[in-house]
């Protein structure tokens, strides 16, 4: 993370937050998200991307001051593994309220505190995914490997939804074309 | 009829405890305290080099982030007999100083007062008479009817949007729950200005320590902070003087808020003066060290004896034989194997779990004692031993919490009242307010001694042949914390963190005598079974490092109900 200053209002209006546990398998969905689209998407105007982790009320600083913020996470909607979700601003806390959901210390707490707070986003949408396995393992199950690359294609559609111009950046690009 | 009711955990990010009460006649006649999680950063740190071992430790936990990288280089630099330049000294002191209020804070305002606070109340006040109130106990500028009445529109939103979020697991309108609406809305507006103040001092260790959680700024030998007062790539004037301004504003809102509520809380309960003190031998240690080796403090500490203040023995250096030989664990009740009462440089770490075994073996948390007994740790602790010690600060801010807590009540409330759950809250805002005290002072020394020219805040470490043996400690947030490292050339041979949550969340001893969260628990009331307030006030006033969940269960250990409750994490 970068030294924190006192003019936050320079960030980015856009932020992409992905949280969740690493060491959980699939829980840790959102971190691998964010890590791979930073690695390997460059953005017109500039996104902020974020490893949320585990993180909890420290949260509420990133939020703060954007215009829109995509989450991604794991979320049990008792779904197909690899299913994908897509939550709303109130729809958000309104749908996440009794699930026994993803690393369920904080993004509800986050949200609804920062609403309490009068820090309230233009458009929030969260990008859920129903995982598969969340022992206590390192990297992703077989299944939401093999649907990970669906997974960053709607995050991405969602940020060019919002008229960010994404581009893979070209060591990326050389790389997969061999 | 004898009831269970057991505390268990749910969420999969913390979740390491589990509390199981006997209850009988609406009072809980036994109890169990077991950690239900293994640690083992011990065994990875084994053969590891000494110098990194805090980046390990710190990892124990994510929200007592900073303690354990403090502790263990304290450690580390005892067994090499280092000593660390004073910039460093401050430096670290004023992160610590800077999280512990941070911690104590967030534990007061948004981990625990919804267990004595009712927000739903909050919306029968009437705002003005909350402001009057508010204005004839403390000099607040933001206690205003137009602040308060915003802040009731706002709850009344959240009520009426049927979505309480983050209040959505408190007990409303429990019998237990007993402070008059405007009261309820004062504390709930507090609440919420505390997510700013927490922040700023949140803010002080994410600037020293480079990144919150988790500083990454420690050294053994020192700190890596460059200290270069006109430099734009240091530690310099800019950023101390933005420091200095967030020190500030902390400070009035601990001063005229937050020991004003746990006072206001405290009188109006005042019955839970009599509730939840248990283990009564008290262990503190020094801290804020202001000398290079670690032999002057800025806040004194030490053990008090079966809570008798006049028995206070203090521990005075880093290098302190009175607390190396004291601490000793028990395993007769925890998940290792063996039976085996040792100091921690001789202890090891091996498996061996048993289930759930009351009378056998029944966590993973080792059991402490000091010199043979039970020891409680933690802000209460603390500050008994500080206003044992005489340390100003800690007399001036106690004496004035009690004033205040006594002209509530309308009756006169001594330092003896302390021993109690509510009285753990009020040790916590009185230790955050000498920790502000800290912070300010460090502050001072820091840019005194760079402005007389000294930039130095590291020494290197060298590492001899052959086998050290040293200790760090540290009064956290939660209590007395400290590490033991064996180091044999150059490497670590062993490792052992005894931490607070250990010394107060541990099983039974060697003796059998119950730990300090189980003798808390014993005697206190239960009203209704199926919402264990009571319970939870307790625990919750030890500030566990834990989420948890309530089970209560019939005879037959059939379950009846199941409450969540988050205890930290946010």
């Amino acid at each position: 993370m970068s030294t924190p200053t006192p003019a936050a209002s320079e960030n980015p209006k856009i932020l992409v937050l992905g949280v969740g546990n690493l060491l959980m398998q699939d829980e840790g969905i959102g971190v691998h998200v964010a890590r791979v689209l930073s690695e390997r998407y460059a953005f017109d105007p500039e996104v902020d991307i974020v490893d949320g982790g585990t993180a909890g009320l420290e949260l509420i600083d990133k939020i703060d001051e954007r215009e829109q913020v995509l989450i991604v996470d794991a979320v049990d909607f008792d779904l197909k593994p690899g299913s994908m979700i897509k939550l709303q601003n109130d729809e958000i806390n309104a749908q996440l309220q009794d699930k026994m959901s993803l690393h369920h210390l904080g993004l509800t707490d986050v949200l609804s505190a920062a609403k309490l707070l009068d820090i309230q986003p233009r458009e929030i949408c969260l990008i859920g995914i129903q995982p598969h396995a969340m022992e206590v393992e390192v990297g992703l199950s077989p299944v939401i490997t093999a649907r990970f690359e669906e997974v960053l294609d709607g995050v991405v559609r969602q940020l060019v939804q919002w008229g960010v111009w994404v581009t893979r950046n070209h060591d990326e690009l050389q790389e997969a074309i061999g | 009829m004898a009831k269970r009711i057991t505390v268990d955990p749910v969420t999969r990010i913390e979740g390491h405890l589990r509390i199981d009460c006997e209850v009988n006649n609406g009072k809980v006649t036994n109890a169990w305290s077991s950690g239900q999680m293994w640690r083992g950063i011990e065994t990875i740190l084994q053969g590891h080099d000494p110098r990194e071992a805090w980046i390990y430790t710190q990892r124990i936990c994510g929200v007592c982030t900073t303690v354990h990288a403090i502790t263990s280089v304290r450690a580390v630099e005892n067994a090499l007999d280092m000593e660390i330049p004073v910039n460093a000294q401050y430096i670290r002191n004023m992160i610590i100083a800077a999280h512990g209020i941070h911690d104590h804070m967030v534990h007061f305002y948004h981990l625990s007062a919804l267990d004595w606070v009712d927000v739903v109340s909050a919306l029968k006040a009437s705002p003005k008479k909350a402001s009057n109130l508010a204005q004839s106990l403390s000099g607040w500028d933001k206690n205003g009817v137009e602040e308060f009445t915003v802040v009731q529109k706002k709850l009344q939103g959240f009520v009426d949007s049927g979505q309480l979020g983050i209040f959505a697991n408190g007990y409303w309108g429990h019998p237990a729950m007993i402070l008059p609406p405007e009261v309820n809305l004062l504390a709930a507006a507090h609440y919420l200005q505390a997510f700013d103040y927490q922040r700023k001092a949140n803010k002080i260790v994410s600037i020293l320590g480079s990144k919150t959680p988790h500083i990454q700024n420690l050294a053994v030998g020192g700190v890596a902070n460059p200290i270069n007062p006109d430099s734009e790539d240091a530690l310099n004037m800019e950023r101390l003087s933005y420091i200095k301004s967030m020190i500030d504003e902390i400070g009035s809102f601990i001063e005229q808020v937050y020991l004003i509520d746990v006072a206001a809380v405290g009188a109006f309960y005042k019955d839970w003066l009599n509730y939840g003190s248990g283990v009564t031998n008290y262990l503190s240690v020094p801290d804020f060290p202001i000398d290079p080796a670690g032999t002057k403090f800025g806040t004194p500490g030490g053990y008090i004896k079966n809570g008798d203040v006049g028995t206070f023995q203090p521990i005075k250096s880093f290098r302190d034989d009175f607390f190396k030989e004291g601490v000793k664990e028990s395993i007769k009740h925890s998940w290792y194997d063996g039976d085996w009462t040792r100091h921690p440089y001789d202890e090891d770490t091996i498996p061996n779990y048993t289930d759930f075994e009351e009378n056998g073996k029944y966590s993973w948390v080792k059991s402490p004692s000091y010199y043979g007994k039970p020891a409680q740790v933690g802000p209460l602790a603390n500050v008994l031993g500080m206003y044992a010690a005489g340390d100003p600060a800690t007399v001036k801010y106690a004496d004035l919490a009690l004033e205040k807590v006594s002209a509530i009540a309308g009756v006169k409330v001594g330092i003896e009242a302390l021993h109690s759950s509510i009285g753990r809250h009020a040790a916590r805002a009185v230790r955050t307010a000498v920790l502000y005290e800290q912070l300010k002072k460090n502050y001072q020394m820091l840019v005194e001694n760079i402005a007389s020219g000294d930039m130095d805040s590291f020494n290197k470490p060298t590492f001899p042949k052959g086998t050290q043996t040293g200790f760090g400690f540290h009064e956290a947030p939660r209590g007395t914390l400290s590490h033991w490292v064996v180091i044999k050339d150059g490497k670590i041979k062993n490792y052992q963190a005894v931490v607070p949550s250990t010394w107060n969340a541990g099983p039974r001893n060697q003796n059998d005598e119950l730990g300090p969260y189980e003798a808390s628990l014993v005697g206190n009331p239960v009203a209704v079974e199926e919402k264990p307030l009571e319970v939870l006030r307790t625990i919750h006033s030890f500030d566990p490092c834990l989420a948890c969940a309530i089970h209560l269960y019939d005879d037959k250990k059939e379950s009846i109900t199941r409450v969540n409750t988050n205890t930290c994490g946010i």
